[in-house]
């Protein structure tokens, strides 16, 4: 196999041949090679190359090749060499490959080309994530950055809480966080208007790594750098509203921060809430502790903030996949595994490694430095500070019995101690196997760093090194390929694979990720910079979720999941997928869009319902030009679940709630099986919340003219009954007692979405789970049902079978209390 | 690790509870057995957790060092975890 890439080779071959004619080094750069020719009098011209080395062998090896190192990167080295020894460079024996280092052209409007976004933006109908709310979660971003301000200069940003700063003198913490200081959408406006705006909001990127993301996600592009114009650089959801949260620590409030992303995922979702907004959330940050099978705290926390309506969460792979981070084995009964690692010299930090091993097998660890000194063994449900004899330190921590997932954990750190620093070399973690019931198998990361070590054959394992909190079980996964130069098209060999260790299919796709021109915090120098790693990755994915919400804000992380799964890239440099590099594939927003059925009606969520009786529901003008059908109470057939004393009920009658549109509809009413949950009330007399299954009769067609409708499908109101988290009591007495829902419990505020095309008593069903005696698999199926199927309405008829005894409960209720009206666009109620 | 409380600590918040002193502030996560109710959240309140966010079976919060082991001995505390730095996942800190 050639080594050496071809445009290096084109380049050695005329450099020899000296055929060149290179003016200057801006013409080699021009050639597309970051190369410095530099010329000795009376001597023939030097040419130096930047290239990327893969290589698995001792860096000075390379260095007495000739190489110049500057950074290395796992398997892969950085440099500068002269041409003339790249020849020699490429016999080297545990070299992999050399690729120039070369000029990008990097250009965000090439990605969200790649990705087909642009056709998304475009139309008809063109969507730019108008109305979405882009979370970031970042290192901040430059709120004066022309990318997200309007033409008329204010600020795309609805709100910043910047986590790291202490409150000075008129600035408020968030609402129900005691730390850090938000800034309003007008706290920002009234700022950039200031000469400095910096003074009345303090907030500012100073890692840069924020605003660069939120540009891509959501950025306008509508200032010109780099030597072109404005709007060329411009995201993928480029009219979404942003809300920035600074994820930092400023000591003083608590060390540390990831308990404080839980707090900003929670804050964005809240505020999305309080503006009745979808949102998605980009995180572009991580780390490689945990057990990688979604159990760390973290994880879980995210996975309980998922699941509702209009909630999505975008997180980065994680740039490990040639960091050499993950080691994985297996020790039988009675047998000693020695695990090597190589420490790089000057290491004064301290380093930690994290190995995860089942529950029902019991290890025993001890460490070996490169001296041979050997230090342990560390017992299970002990704790070792052990020193070696060179002064370095490790500490071992030895847990049985994770509380989440049962397994075992040994969680290792290495110091200094009393040496100068950690002694360089080939260290070994002794891992004896007192029983291998459930197989012996181990996995241990390495926790980031500035200087950290890298696992060795053979135990060094490229997979499962999704950085954490990338392996929950609801997170969307971006891993990150190439758009530009040589090699487009193909996954970056540092993009982290997966699968998850308790074996799910991770990372979910990938978008580009690598020299990625995108918005660049600071008032020095030009507005945009390129940037590379799967945290470009991610706000690619984030972007086209605001315009998949834009389309249909009720939609759940799992549908959107689902179809960026299904509508996913398959080419020559993907093979086949999903596959554990790539995940199901390269994006593609506008099939991703195109996957997301429409909000069908317009109809707005009926946030109260009066106690009892009858009430209309006004269907706006918005689309159809027509309101709904409105009828007078009849016996009723809808019915939705009742959760006094907070939610009350929607009784209405057949034909109360209704298909509007188009003019010629025809409307396939009574589904075979369906399943209503009633709950008491004033109206309903009976226990919490029982089940019953109804089967309707043969379906009926039911036709409904308005008049004036432009074209467009078929078009239902549905009256959507509260769920669980949307105001339901959870008190013993009420609905909501199933602990076992909590997935979909939410503790802010509940709000109602436009429920469209979904049975309501599904929707009941899912949210009442154990409490209504459905089973796990009713649920699902339930679910599936109601995801997949978007074609027939119903609303009215399907409940019509219910028994006599019920419904003359609820006409006695009705005409017992008369109480009437209607919700309009607006939620308001009005009496009749 | 004999004491019922300290095993619930993850690895990281034991080592920074033998290193630090008793007035150190350190962000948490929580995990517990079930989802909190409002009455836990007063018992985590009155043992020295100020709580932040409250998400199912999972709490955050900041608490003094000395607080910990009065919060972690609440019978459905089931892990107490440190807070830790997330760090950025782009490579343009490692290859220029």
């Amino acid at each position: 196999m050639r080594k050496i890439d071809p445009q290096l080779e084109f380049l050695m071959e005329n450099e020899v041949e000296d055929t060149l004619g290179f003016a200057d080094e801006t013409e080699l750069n021009r050639f597309g090679i970051e190369a410095t020719r530099s010329k000795t009098r009376g001597k023939k011209p030097k040419v130096e190359v930047n290239v990327l080395v893969q290589y698995t062998g001792e860096p000075e090896e390379l260095e007495k090749a000739g190489l110049i190192i500057g950074t290395i990167a796992g398997d892969v080295v950085t440099g500068k060499i002269d041409l003339n020894k790249l020849e020699k460079l490429s016999k080297m024996a545990d070299l992999e490959r050399i690729e120039s280092s070369r000029s990008m052209h990097p250009e965000l409007d090439l990605s969200v080309r790649d990705i087909r976004a642009n056709l998304v933006h475009a139309g008809p109908p063109g969507r730019k994530g108008a109305g979405v709310i882009v979370g970031i979660v970042d290192t901040g971003c430059d709120f004066t950055h022309g990318s997200f301000r309007n033409s008329d200069g204010s600020t795309r940003i609805l709100s910043i809480w910047d986590q790291g700063l202490s409150k000075a003198r008129g600035e408020n913490s968030p609402t129900g966080f005691n730390y850090g200081v938000e800034y309003s959408k007008s706290n920002i406006d009234a700022a950039l208007r200031t000469a400095n705006p910096f003074n009345s909001v303090r907030h500012q990127d100073l890692g840069e790594h924020g605003t660069h993301v939120a540009g891509i996600a959501a950025g306008d592009g509508s200032d010109s750098g780099r030597g072109v114009p404005a709007n060329s650089f411009v995201g993928v959801a480029p009219e979404a509203d942003i809300i920035v949260v600074a994820n930092r620590s400023n000591g003083g409030e608590g060390l540390g921060t990831s308990s404080n992303t839980l707090d900003a995922v929670n804050y964005i979702f809240r505020k999305a809430a309080e503006l009745d907004k979808a949102a998605v959330v980009n995180m572009s940050l991580g780390d490689n502790l945990g057990p990688h099978d979604g159990t760390s705290l973290l994880e879980r926390g995210l996975d309980n903030l998922l699941g509702r309506q209009g909630r999505c969460f975008v997180k980065s792979a994680g740039n490990a996949g040639a960091a050499r981070i993950h080691a994985q084995g297996n020790v039988v009964t009675g047998r000693t595994e020695n695990v090597r690692f190589n420490q790089p010299s000057g290491d004064v930090w301290s380093n930690q490694i994290d190995m995860w091993y089942e529950g029902a097998d019991r290890f025993r660890i001890s460490i070996i430095d490169p001296s041979g000194n050997e230090v342990g063994p560390v017992n299970v449900g002990n704790v070792g500070n052990l020193t070696f004899a060179g002064g370095n330190r490790v500490r071992i921590d030895h847990r049985d019995n994770d509380a989440f997932n049962g397994d075992k954990r040994v969680f290792m750190t290495f110091s200094r101690g009393t040496a100068s620093s950690i002694a360089a070399g080939n260290w070994q973690i002794k891992i004896r196997s007192l029983n291998s019931r459930s197989g012996g198998r181990f996995d241990a990361w390495i926790q980031r760093g500035r200087i950290v070590p890298s696992f060795l054959s053979p135990y060094q394992n490229r997979s499962m090194t999704i950085s954490t909190p990338g392996n929950a079980r609801e997170v969307i996964t971006a891993a990150n390929y190439s758009v530009s130069g040589f090699g487009a098209g193909s996954l970056a060999s540092s993009s982290s694979r997966g699968p998850t260790r308790d074996g799910r299919a991770a990372p979910t796709l990938a978008a580009p990720g690598t020299d990625i021109m995108s918005a660049n915090a600071g008032s020095n120098g030009d507005p945009y910079q390129s940037m590379s790693g799967t945290s470009m990755a991610a706000p690619h994915v984030t972007g086209t979720i605001a315009l998949m919400l834009q389309k249909n804000p009720d939609r759940t992380q799992a549908q959107i999941k689902r179809c960026l799964e299904t509508s996913a890239r398959e080419d020559a440099n993907t093979g086949p997928v999903p596959n554990t590099a790539w995940g199901a594939g390269k994006l593609d927003a506008n099939e991703a869009v195109n996957c997301t059925p429409a909000v069908i009606g317009p109809i707005r969520p009926i946030r109260t319902v009066p106690a009892s009786g009858c009430f209309r529901i006004s269907v706006p003008r918005v689309a159809c030009g027509t309101r709904s059908v409105v009828t007078a109470c009849l016996p009723p057939t809808v019915i939705t679940r009742l959760c006094p004393p907070k939610s009350r009920v929607t009784l209405c009658p057949t034909k109360s709630v209704v298909t509007i549109c188009p003019t010629k509809s025809v409307t396939t009413i009574c589904p075979t099986k369906s399943r209503v949950t009633l709950c008491p009330t004033r109206t309903i007399v009976g226990p919490a919340c029982p089940t019953r299954s109804v089967v309707g009769p043969a379906c009926p067609t039911q036709s409904i003219v308005t008049p004036n409708c432009p074209g467009g499908g078929p078009r239902e109101s549905l009256v959507r009954c509260p769920s669980v988290v949307d105001g339901c009591p959870s008190t013993p007495g009420g609905c909501h007692t199933d602990p076992g829902g909590f997935r979909r419990t939410v503790i802010d505020p509940g709000r109602f979405r436009p429920f469209n095309g979904r049975f309501v008593g599904q929707e009941m069903s899912s949210s009442h789970e154990n409490a209504d005696g459905l089973t796990e698999a009713d649920i699902s199926a339930l679910e599936m049902e109601s995801y997949d199927d978007y074609d027939y309405e119903v609303e009215s008829g399907h409940y019509e079978d219910l028994n006599d005894q019920l419904f003359a409960e609820i006409e006695e209720s009705q005409s017992s209390v008369p109480e009437k009206g209607y919700f309009d666009y607006d939620d308001s109620w009005f009496d009749e | 690790m004999s004491d019922n409380t300290t095993v619930k600590y993850d690895p990281n918040l034991l080592q920074l509870t033998e290193s630090k002193a008793e007035d150190t502030t350190i962000s948490l996560i929580l995990g517990l057995s079930e989802v909190v109710d409002e009455k836990q959240i007063e018992e985590l309140k009155e043992s020295g957790l100020q709580v932040r966010s409250v998400i199912g079976d999972i709490v955050t919060g900041q608490s003094q060092i000395k607080h910990l082991s009065k919060i972690a001995a609440l019978e459905y505390v089931l892990k107490v975890e440190a807070s830790r730095e997330m760090d950025i996942d782009s490579l343009d800190n490692i290859l220029e």
